[in-house]
């Protein structure tokens, strides 16, 4: 499902990241690693945020070679993410919609899902910071992705949320084979713990750990 | 309550604005002697009830007054030290819209006090139409504002909360509509400032020109700067997408439609100064050098949008950049070649966004 080839990403002249050629089959990565480690960027990186050296294929859509339709199969969600004041949730979810084109309903089911439907209308400059986590991790989920890229998802979000957002990784890798990678500092719920392989970050690149949590 | 509403709102208004009341007492008060101050104003006064025009102007001006008093009200609310305000929303309903009515009123005060006095004239003039439609319709005024601050109290966050119930998730947003919102919102002194100098001095400078002494250089000149200080405006608009519009990064749109939209955002930027190029042409401004002033406007936005994907510049290296073109565009005025500079400067425009948007770095 993904694959990476040399991919090597400095920050001033400092290697963060040296991964050699790696592949991952369809499923759901927790990936761990110290602060500092490069787990946001390897995240933004897949996620086409970055400039880097080596490439990477999402079921054979490369980055460098076919970007549109390589973006076509990922979605990414920011550990803090800012959206500008004056926008609404109504107009983010307008904005997403027209380029990610989900199937009917499917937007309104997500919304539902995350109780999210209230302040949908509201500015996004009155949003709490869990407020703004819940829409960015609906935003991620609109169409239909092959790869969905969480950063630190379970910061801000309550309790309830966090069930939610567990529960929908499950249906979404159950129902379209969506594979996941996301970093978290925080313990995963157990029904998601079941389910994930590890993989850790360290010396610049990625080590599977080679048991199932 | 009503005294610490009215006190917090209608005191704050009126002391931000004492610049401006002052400068309308001057306009009204100051400009004439004391004592023909009554024969002064009964003249204005029988002019706007003569004069349909001069009343409708006289009332859209009153319009813009409330406009500005509901957005100052809006706004105050959003400050976190007038939060408590909110507490009005527990209100019941006859209250607090009679609450609203009275600040909105009270923030209306001096526009009242004019109409009245029109009023009375309009009476003794027996001009009864007058006389009703003017109380009549700053009563609509007050009232549409009196329902905003109350639908504000009771809905915080929430604007125009049945228009955007209706048309959830279904309004296109455009990228490029995102990056003008914010200008309007957020840089509207920058904006506004900027746009203010580009057209006065576009429309003070070449309305003069007559056919023996056309002479474009010193309006050149005054454009060119202006597009320099446009320059403040993109880069402000870089920094938003550099924090705020990140994820647009990671969305699969293409660079060629992500170039559309900057393309199209900088053509509505420059709309203004298009309206007024275009009100000039084809005299006393030339047809061909209205194309040269707008292509060469145009290329330069779009270049500078596009070398600020080359580099994270700070801005002090960016000004340097754009002092810069300045420069070499002001020679090209003095050479005649502006509209072959402006080419090359939509080519490497468009060459550097293609080659530059993917290797960016962002850093917020």
């Amino acid at each position: 499902m993904l694959e990476l080839s040399q991919v090597q990403k400095s920050y001033a002249g400092e290697r963060v990241l040296d991964i050699p050629d790696l592949q991952f089959s369809a499923g759901i990565y927790w990936l761990q690693g110290a602060n500092g480690s490069g787990k946001t960027t390897l995240l933004r990186l897949l996620a086409g945020l970055l400039p880097f050296r080596g490439d990477v294929r999402v079921r054979s859509f490369s980055l460098r070679k076919t970007p549109v339709a390589y973006r076509r199969t990922i979605s990414w969600a920011d550990a803090e993410p800012l959206y500008p004041g004056f926008l609404s949730g109504d107009d983010l979810v307008s904005f997403y919609r027209k380029i990610q084109q989900p199937p009917p309903g499917q937007v309104d089911k997500l919304i539902g899902h995350f109780g999210i439907k209230s302040w949908l209308s509201s500015r996004a400059e009155t949003w709490s910071s869990g407020m703004t986590k819940k829409l960015s991790l609906v935003l991620a989920f609109i169409g239909q992705p092959s790869l969905i890229l969480l950063d630190e998802p379970l910061i801000t979000l309550d309790q309830d949320s966090t069930g939610r957002l567990t529960e929908l990784i499950i249906d979404y890798q159950r129902l379209y084979d969506t594979s996941f990678f996301f970093s978290s500092h925080q313990a995963i719920p157990d029904e998601l713990r079941q389910k994930t392989q590890l993989l850790e970050l360290k010396e610049h690149s990625i080590h599977v750990v080679n048991w199932k949590l | 309550m009503n005294f610490i509403a009215n006190k917090t709102l209608a005191g704050s208004f009126y002391r931000q604005n004492s610049g401006f009341f002052l400068l309308l007492f001057v306009l009204f008060f100051g400009v004439v002697a004391p004592s023909e101050q009554l024969a002064y104003h009964y003249t204005l006064i029988l002019g706007m009830l003569e004069t349909p025009l001069f009343l409708g102007i006289v009332l859209f001006a009153w319009l813009l007054y409330g406009l500005k008093t509901i957005r100052f009200l809006l706004a105050m609310l959003d400050e976190p030290e007038e939060c408590f305000l909110y507490k009005l929303g527990a209100l019941s309903g006859g209250r607090l819209f009679r609450l609203c009515m009275s600040i909105q009123g009270l923030l209306l005060l001096p526009v009242w006090g004019y109409s009245f006095a029109i009023v009375g004239v309009a009476m003794f003039r027996h001009a009864y139409g007058a006389a009703l439609l003017v109380p009549l319709y700053l009563a609509v005024i007050n009232i549409a504002g009196a329902v905003c601050l109350r639908m504000r109290l009771l809905f915080p966050g929430r604007r125009w909360v049945f228009f955007m119930r209706c048309r959830r998730g279904r309004m296109r947003v455009p990228y490029w509509s995102i990056l003008l919102r914010y200008l309007l919102k957020e840089e509207k002194a920058l904006v506004g400032g900027i746009k203010l100098f580009s057209c006065m001095t576009l429309y003070l400078l070449l309305k003069e020109q007559g056919p023996d002494d056309y002479d474009l250089r010193m309006p050149f000149l005054f454009y060119s700067l202006s597009l320099f200080g446009h320059g403040a405006i993109l880069y402000r608009c870089r920094q938003l997408e550099n924090t705020r519009l990140l994820f647009y990064r990671s969305l699969a749109v293409s660079q060629a439609a992500r170039f559309g939209q900057y393309a199209l955002f900088y053509l509505l930027l420059l709309l203004p100064e298009m309206l007024v190029l275009g009100w000039l042409t084809p005299h006393p401004i030339r047809v061909t050098d209205t194309i040269a002033f707008l292509l060469s406007g145009y290329s330069v936005l779009l270049l500078l949008n596009s070398l600020l994907y080359t580099a994270p510049f700070t801005n002090r290296v960016f000004l340097r950049l754009c002092l810069l073109i300045f420069g070499i565009l002001y020679c090209c005025v003095l050479g005649k070649n502006l509209i072959l500079l402006s080419e090359i400067f939509l080519v490497t425009a468009t060459v550097l966004f293609f080659r530059g948007y993917t290797r960016y770095e962002v850093r917020a």
